[in-house]
């Protein structure tokens, strides 16, 4: 199974229906990322990067095509495995960083934790060794608006990284930072790729997508050009 | 369970963060399970004040009298001598068939002048009175028509004082009669109810022969647990065999009373437990609303923790923890009111019933049982509406 590509796609179509309109985004698209890739999908607006982003997520299904995660097809799954799947193999991070407002740092890494179903005592243990890899070991207890949004950013990648997942999937992590913050964001991605981390990150932006190891770019929902750096 | 547990905290927070909601939403429940606590409470209470009251004293009579509502009710009138063909025909049932005279005399010792109830007695003893001085009436005194007496206590200060007064003889309707006993209390017995709490008990012979020659009111019947009512049919049949079958009678007994005693508390009980029932039906409506508000609030939130890696048993669980929470606590505190409410109702009655019992740990287990039901019953459908929520969508807001 470790010879196997994390992220398989062979032939992904993705369909919308409103009513009687049907809407292909996708169009029998085929993508593989290997163990340790710094992958960055890029594309204008509509280009169905953002789909693909859910697809590879396991946030959607594909209306046709097979995807196979580490060797697993789940394409087929129902919404509770995609659900474990989800909580064991991925890591999302967000444009908006999506941490839950109430909760302090430690918490929100903490979340994924506790749905795995570790107990209090370790469910600290690890979310503190995750801040700490993110640098902020310092602001376990401070909610999310007590912190910057490199901060915050920051704070949603330990959570990612806290099952220890596959793959790291960010979506315009730097779209709500500033040139300097994203710089320190971006070197921190670098920095877990240097560790092994497999990473696959949507941007629309080149100074972003040049800090990725391999750039694919997408264009009415068909992969235009793929080339390594 | 740690789980289950982390959910209960997080809901607990979630209820404080906003408790003037919460609060309000809660209100329903107070107010249906305060209401369905108390009335059981108290019925429940009241009922076991009654039947402990008149379990302490014994067997009650079987009274048999003269229908007044019939043309000739003279012609039926019980007559002394009525007396012994009764006490044969409930031969096989109970030997304790006594006639009684509802009537005060004069009775005086020294100077000391009133005019108490007296009534016929016979060596009768279960009658659950205990005795503060003295013995009972008993068959010698019936048989031989003594002039003996047994008194209340509350007769007994008024003539004697505190000091004895067995041996000392009353003057009672021109007759000396002789004090055998002094009843302790008669509080909630039927003697207490048949001739109040100022009384004299003399042998039925003796009230025939020397008190007054006039037919009995009534006839007692002591008949064992159960047989009230074959007892009272076979005196009336009796009574008609001698004044005709024309001749109407009424029989009364206390376990007809407390039957039908019962039998109005629980139509009264059931009425307001139907009106504390929609109160928790409303009630729950109220939390199903107020988690829908919560679930369309955190839409973002169910996203996220769908990301992250909830499923769908996680969010549900989550959501209808908190619904549960939500009505076990208005549930506890409206049962916490209903029962201070039944304590107070109760202790306001024990002045008139006997002891009565309060079921806490019933009622305790009936509110949680009533609560949880509410909370899982109205919270099932916005814990589902969370859990069916596209993680897409929900972040997408």
């Amino acid at each position: 199974m470790n010879d196997a590509p994390i992220i398989e796609l062979r032939g992904i179509v993705k369909v919308y229906t409103s009513g009687p309109l049907e809407l292909e985004v996708l169009h029998g698209l085929d993508l593989t990322i290997e163990r340790g890739e710094y992958v960055a999908i890029m594309g204008p607006s509509g280009s169905g990067k953002s789909t693909l982003m859910n697809l590879v997520g396991c946030l959607d299904r594909p209306s046709r095509g097979s995807y196979q995660l580490e060797g697993v097809d789940v394409a087929e799954l129902d919404d509770n495995a995609l659900a474990a799947i989800r909580l064991r193999k991925l890591g999302f991070v967000f444009q908006g960083y999506n941490l839950l407002g109430r909760a302090d740092a430690m918490n929100n890494v903490a979340l994924p934790l506790f749905y795995a179903g570790f107990g209090a005592k370790e469910r600290r243990e690890r979310a503190m060794a995750m801040l700490a890899e993110v640098g902020l070991a310092d602001r376990a207890r401070h909610k999310p608006s007590e912190l910057s949004g490199g901060q915050q950013q920051r704070v949603a990648i330990a959570r990612a990284l806290a099952n220890d997942p596959a793959v790291l999937l960010a979506d315009e992590p730097t779209g709500n930072l500033d040139s300097a913050t994203s710089e320190e964001l971006l070197q921190l991605f670098s920095k877990l790729h240097g560790k092994g981390r497999t990473i696959l990150m949507v941007t629309h932006d080149e100074g972003v997508a040049a800090h990725a190891r391999r750039i694919v770019r997408l264009r009415d929902g068909n992969v235009v050009a793929d080339a390594l750096r | 369970m740690f789980r289950l547990l982390a959910y209960f905290d997080e809901a607990l927070t979630s209820l404080w963060r906003n408790r003037m909601r919460s609060a309000l939403t809660m209100l329903g429940m107070i107010i249906g399970s305060a209401s369905i606590i108390t009335v059981f409470g108290i019925s429940r209470a009241t009922t076991s004040g009654i039947e402990s009251t008149f379990g302490s004293f014994g067997t009650f009579p079987v009274v048999v009298e003269v229908d007044p509502t019939q043309d000739y009710p003279d012609a039926a009138q019980i007559q002394y001598g009525d007396l012994r063909p009764v006490q044969q025909a409930e031969q096989g049932i109970t030997p304790w068939v006594i006639p009684q005279w509802n009537r005060s005399y004069l009775t005086t010792y020294g100077n000391i002048r009133d005019y108490p109830n007296v009534g016929a007695n016979s060596g009768f003893h279960d009658d659950g009175l205990s005795m503060s001085q003295g013995r009972k009436i008993d068959q010698a005194d019936v048989d031989a028509a003594a002039h003996v007496c047994v008194i209340t206590s509350d007769l007994a200060t008024e003539f004697f004082g505190n000091g004895n007064a067995i041996g000392n003889y009353l003057r009672i309707n021109g007759g000396r009669y002789r004090v055998v006993g002094v009843y302790a209390n008669i509080k909630g017995s039927f003697l207490n109810s048949a001739l109040g709490s100022s009384a004299i008990a003399i042998p039925y012979t003796t009230f025939h022969r020397d008190v007054s020659p006039s037919p009995p009111d009534f006839i007692f019947i002591y008949a064992p647990n159960g047989m009230d009512q074959q007892a009272g049919q076979i005196a009336i049949a009796t009574l008609q065999r001698i004044h005709g079958p024309t001749a109407k009678y009424l029989t009364a007994s206390t376990s007809d009373f407390l039957t039908s005693f019962e039998s109005v508390l629980n139509i009264v009980g059931a009425g307001l437990a139907a009106i504390g029932a929609v109160a928790l039906v409303v009630a729950g409506i109220g939390i199903m609303n107020i988690m829908l508000v919560s679930v369309t609030e955190r839409t973002r939130e169910i996203g996220i923790r769908k990301a992250v890696g909830a499923s769908k048993n996680d969010i549900t669980l989550q959501f209808l923890i908190e619904s549960v929470v939500l009505a076990l606590l208005g549930g506890g505190i409206g049962s916490g009111i209903g029962l201070l409410v039944t304590i107070g109702g109760v202790s306001l009655l024990s002045a008139q019933l006997g002891e009565m019992i309060i079921p806490y740990v019933l009622i305790i287990a009936i509110a949680t049982c009533f609560s949880f039901l509410v909370g899982v019953a109205f919270g099932t459908y916005p814990a589902l509406r969370a859990a069916q929520l596209d993680a897409i969508e929900a972040l997408r807001i």
